[in-house]
Order: structure tokens, then C-alpha cells, then sequence
């Protein structure tokens, strides 16, 4: 596997590891990054570091629900308005 | 409709506030719905909208355009070529007793720009493409915007959970 894979530079890991995680790498890309990083026992762990890090945000931000009220009036004011 | 009310929250940090703009955000997008491009991202636009609204409503409000961050223009190439120093490290024993409202607290203490790059990714999971329409800036500045904003916001929950007394493992 190795033998397919430039030599491992730490720096590429920087430029990469917040495309990966954000989905922004196509597949293929993604699995050359992550074959790589297994190589380098820092760039895996600070990996898993930012990965956590994003999944916690996403989880632990709270998320504020629209009332039903705003629902309702958003639709009054349309259908008193259907020229607008 | 949720996503955009918890966007229109997280922005104007108040629950009246945050009505009328995604009631304006609705209206204005029913208003002008010819100028939506069938195929697009309906909630991408609406977003957008709704960004706009926010920011006209801050302009008036302070009398004055809204402050542009010009070290963000400092590309991501430029800083990135440090190896593994080049970005803040926030081990996960620290921020994994931290509950959630010590992070909506941090996030919503980062500057409008900063805050909005995090929650348009992080929270409601735009690709870069997406996020650069909503907010009028080029792709490169959202990797740089994003990568500074998670900076500011891993430091700030470090000094919070030095404040509070977790350990750092080192």
C-alpha cells in the first residue's frame, strides 16, 4: 500500500485535513488522504482531534426551533398577499 | 424552517429579532421567487436572503458598514505550511465535559463573520461552493474564514475550560 503513496509530508496533512472533514475532497482523494495518514502516528491523531472537534460543534451548539406562531403568521401574510 | 430560524437566532442573539427576519427572510424570497434558479439549493438562497436581511438591518442600525476583517485576505496557503504548529490543537479530554451552552456561549461570542462561517458549515452543513453564495466571498476566503474561526473558537473554549478547571493533557 505504502509503495503507492508519495513520501508522507505532515504539511499536506494541514492543507487536507479540513477538506476531508468537510467533505470537500472527491472519494478518491479522501482514501489516498487517510491510507496517508495512518504513516504518521501525529497527523492521525490530530485527525481524530479535529474530527471530534467538528462533530462536537455540530452536536453541542444549540439548535433553536421556529414557533409555531411565526409558522402561522409567515402563511397569513402570504395568503393575504398571494399578488405579492 | 428550523434551520433558518436557529441562523437567524444565533445572529441576532434575540427571539424578536430572529422572527422578523425570517418572516422578512419569507417574504422577500416569496416576493422575488422568479429570481430563484430551479435546481439550485432552495435553502442555500433562503439563507442568503436571510444574511442580506441581517446585514442591512446591522448597517442601519449602526449607522455604519459592516467591519471587514482584512487579515482573513492572508491566504490559507500562506499559513498553512507550518506542519502540525500552524493550527490550534484543543485536546478532546478538555472540550468533552464542556456542555452546550458553554458552546453556543463561545460561538456567539466570535465575530458575525467568524460565527456565521461555523454555523453555515459546522451546524447546518453547507459545502464551500454553497457558503461562498451565500456570503458573497470567494471559496478561498471560506477555507481561510473557516480555518480562523475555528481557531478563535477553540481558543476561546480553551481559556473557558482553563477557567473552569479542566485539565489539559499535554
Amino acid at each position: 500500500m505504502d509503495q503507492q503513496l508519495p513520501k508522507h509530508d505532515c504539511r499536506n496533512f494541514v492543507r487536507k485535513v479540513f477538506l476531508v472533514l468537510d467533505g470537500e475532497l472527491p472519494e478518491t482523494e479522501r482514501n489516498l488522504f487517510i491510507m496517508d495518514i495512518q504513516r504518521c502516528k501525529g497527523c492521525l491523531e490530530h485527525f481524530h482531534i479535529e474530527k471530534t472537534f467538528k462533530d462536537f460543534i455540530a452536536a453541542k451548539v444549540e439548535r433553536k426551533e421556529c414557533s409555531e406562531k411565526l409558522k402561522q403568521d409567515i402563511l397569513s401574510q402570504v395568503q393575504a398577499h398571494p399578488e405579492a | 424552517m428550523d434551520a433558518l430560524y436557529n441562523f437567524a437566532f444565533h445572529l441576532t442573539l434575540d427571539e424578536d429579532d430572529a422572527n422578523d427576519l425570517v418572516q422578512e427572510t419569507f417574504l422577500k424570497a416569496y416576493r422575488f421567487i422568479e429570481s430563484y434558479q430551479q435546481g439550485t439549493n432552495a435553502k442555500a438562497w433562503l439563507f442568503k436572503i436571510l444574511k442580506n436581511g441581517f446585514i442591512n438591518e446591522y448597517r442601519r442600525k449602526t449607522k455604519q458598514p459592516t467591519k471587514v476583517d482584512y487579515d482573513e485576505v492572508v491566504s490559507y496557503h500562506d499559513t498553512d505550511d507550518e506542519g502540525h504548529v500552524a493550527y490550534l490543537d484543543l485536546r478532546q479530554e478538555l472540550f468533552q465535559g464542556m456542555l452546550g451552552d458553554e458552546v453556543t456561549r463561545a460561538l456567539n461570542q466570535l465575530p458575525v463573520d467568524f460565527k456565521t462561517i461555523i454555523l453555515l458549515c459546522d451546524v447546518e452543513d453547507f459545502s464551500y461552493e454553497e457558503i461562498a453564495k451565500i456570503i458573497d466571498i470567494p471559496i478561498g476566503t471560506v477555507r481561510s474564514r473557516l480555518h480562523r474561526a475555528r481557531n478563535i473558537l477553540k481558543e476561546k473554549l480553551r481559556e473557558y475550560a482553563q477557567k473552569e478547571g479542566y485539565k489539559e493533557k499535554r
